[in-house]
């Protein structure tokens, strides 16, 4: 048999599961309902921004930070945090959130779709998932990945996900010699983006990326 | 997009796209979740489509970069990429698709893997899952989809001759892994 047909033939008895399928026409109904929902939520961040005004936390009309409230989502439950703002300057923003101790410390958030007119309550889905140290939402319009040239050298490249343009790359073939190469990568956006990369025995590349606020 | 092209669009895509995920993530939650979130995207879209080809691309570009961003997540990148694919793994060992028993078999347990109407099917599905994400993925888009190479490099953002590379080693190991069932050169 053709590889073509045999391959075709096993995957037309993969189908989207029936309960997922009528999830995702039933979105359709719930989207509408949700704008009314953003409306509301919208008024009770503005009042939740002004209490946050007085206690001497910049509001977002006023400078370069503001503050809103998120429900955060992990480990199968939730909890609900004050977000501190901050816009870079570069249509991106940087969120920090402070957690307690017996939470763990310093989940970071980069989004660069927060609606500022709206600060009403985000959610962040990771169901089953454990954070743990320092974690970073990475900007949507960037693509980090590992990718292995004709020559085979093997590169960490940032792209935009737009127009797939590279801003920025790295050749770490002599560095992953020993399986693991780590490093900075400066896109000239604000962050300093730092990886890690690991080759299995498989032969694929498992990438850590983590951003910071550059300070240049 | 409006309602009844969004529904029309669910009936024609949802497969499309579940299918692509899967060949990505190679988990069916994940494959769930994907799809999900891109169809909202589409329900949020407020771009107009040129035909129904330009969908079509717009729908596995968003699949596959959807499914990068499942990759990146902080938790998946700390316990994602070894716990969940071990896990896969180890399920997918434990399971085999409709009657063909392997070693180990869960009682109770529904498998989470597709069905398949005979054993060679089901063989290839392992075969393609064992590979390489990076190779899934163009491995589908080639086979399935019937992309060309320059075609898939355009949806992945990667360029032709990377594409060519990781097909022509795909089909290496699967017929390292199938033997004479996959003809070299196809």
């Amino acid at each position: 048999m053709e590889n073509k047909k045999w391959y075709q033939e096993t995957f037309d008895q993969v189908h989207v599961p029936d309960k997922l399928l009528g999830k995702v026409m039933d979105m359709e109904n719930q989207t509408k309902a949700k704008k009314g929902w953003r409306y509301a939520m919208g008024a009770l961040g503005t009042a939740f921004a002004l209490f946050v005004a007085s206690n001497g936390i910049c509001y977002a009309a006023t400078g370069e930070t503001w503050v809103s409230r998120v429900t955060i989502y992990f480990n199968g439950g939730s909890i609900e945090k004050d977000v501190t703002w901050q816009d870079n300057g570069d249509g991106t923003f940087l969120g920090t959130v402070e957690m307690d101790s017996d939470e763990e410390t310093g989940l970071v958030m980069f989004r660069d779709d927060v609606d500022m007119t709206n600060n009403g309550t985000y959610s962040f889905e990771e169901d089953g998932m454990t954070a743990d140290g320092n974690a970073e939402y990475v900007s949507s319009v960037i693509d980090c990945v590992v990718e292995e040239d004709e020559d085979g050298s093997v590169w960490v490249r940032v792209r935009v996900r737009e127009d797939g343009v590279c801003k920025a790359e790295t050749d770490i073939t002599a560095d992953l010699a020993d399986g693991f190469a780590e490093g900075e990568l400066p896109c000239g956006d604000g962050f300093a983006y730092h990886y890690q990369v690991t080759q299995t025995e498989a032969g694929e590349y498992e990438l850590m990326l983590s951003a910071e606020l550059s300070e240049e | 997009m409006d309602g009844r092209s969004y529904i029309d669009a669910v009936k024609a895509y949802a497969d499309i796209v579940y299918r692509t995920a899967l060949s990505y993530t190679k988990a069916p939650q994940d494959a769930e979740d994907v799809t999900q979130t891109v169809f909202m995207k589409l329900l949020e879209n407020e771009d107009s489509f040129a035909d129904e080809e330009h969908l079509r691309r717009w729908l596995i570009r968003v699949t596959v970069n959807e499914c990068k961003n499942l990759w990146k997540s902080f938790w998946r990148r700390r316990v994602g990429l070894s716990e969940s694919e071990k896990t896969a793994d180890a399920e997918r060992e434990d399971y085999d698709y409709q009657g063909y028993t392997k070693r180990g078999a869960k009682k109770g347990m529904p498998p989470e893997n597709p069905e398949f109407d005979n054993l060679s099917q089901s063989e290839l599905y392992e075969a393609v899952m064992a590979l390489p994400k990076d190779y899934r993925v163009v491995v589908h888009l080639f086979y399935y989809e019937e992309y060309r190479a320059g075609e898939i490099a355009e949806l992945l953002h990667i360029r032709e001759q990377t594409v060519r590379t990781r097909l022509v080693r795909a089909r290496q190991k699967l017929r390292q892994r199938l033997e004479e069932a996959w003809h070299d050169g196809e």
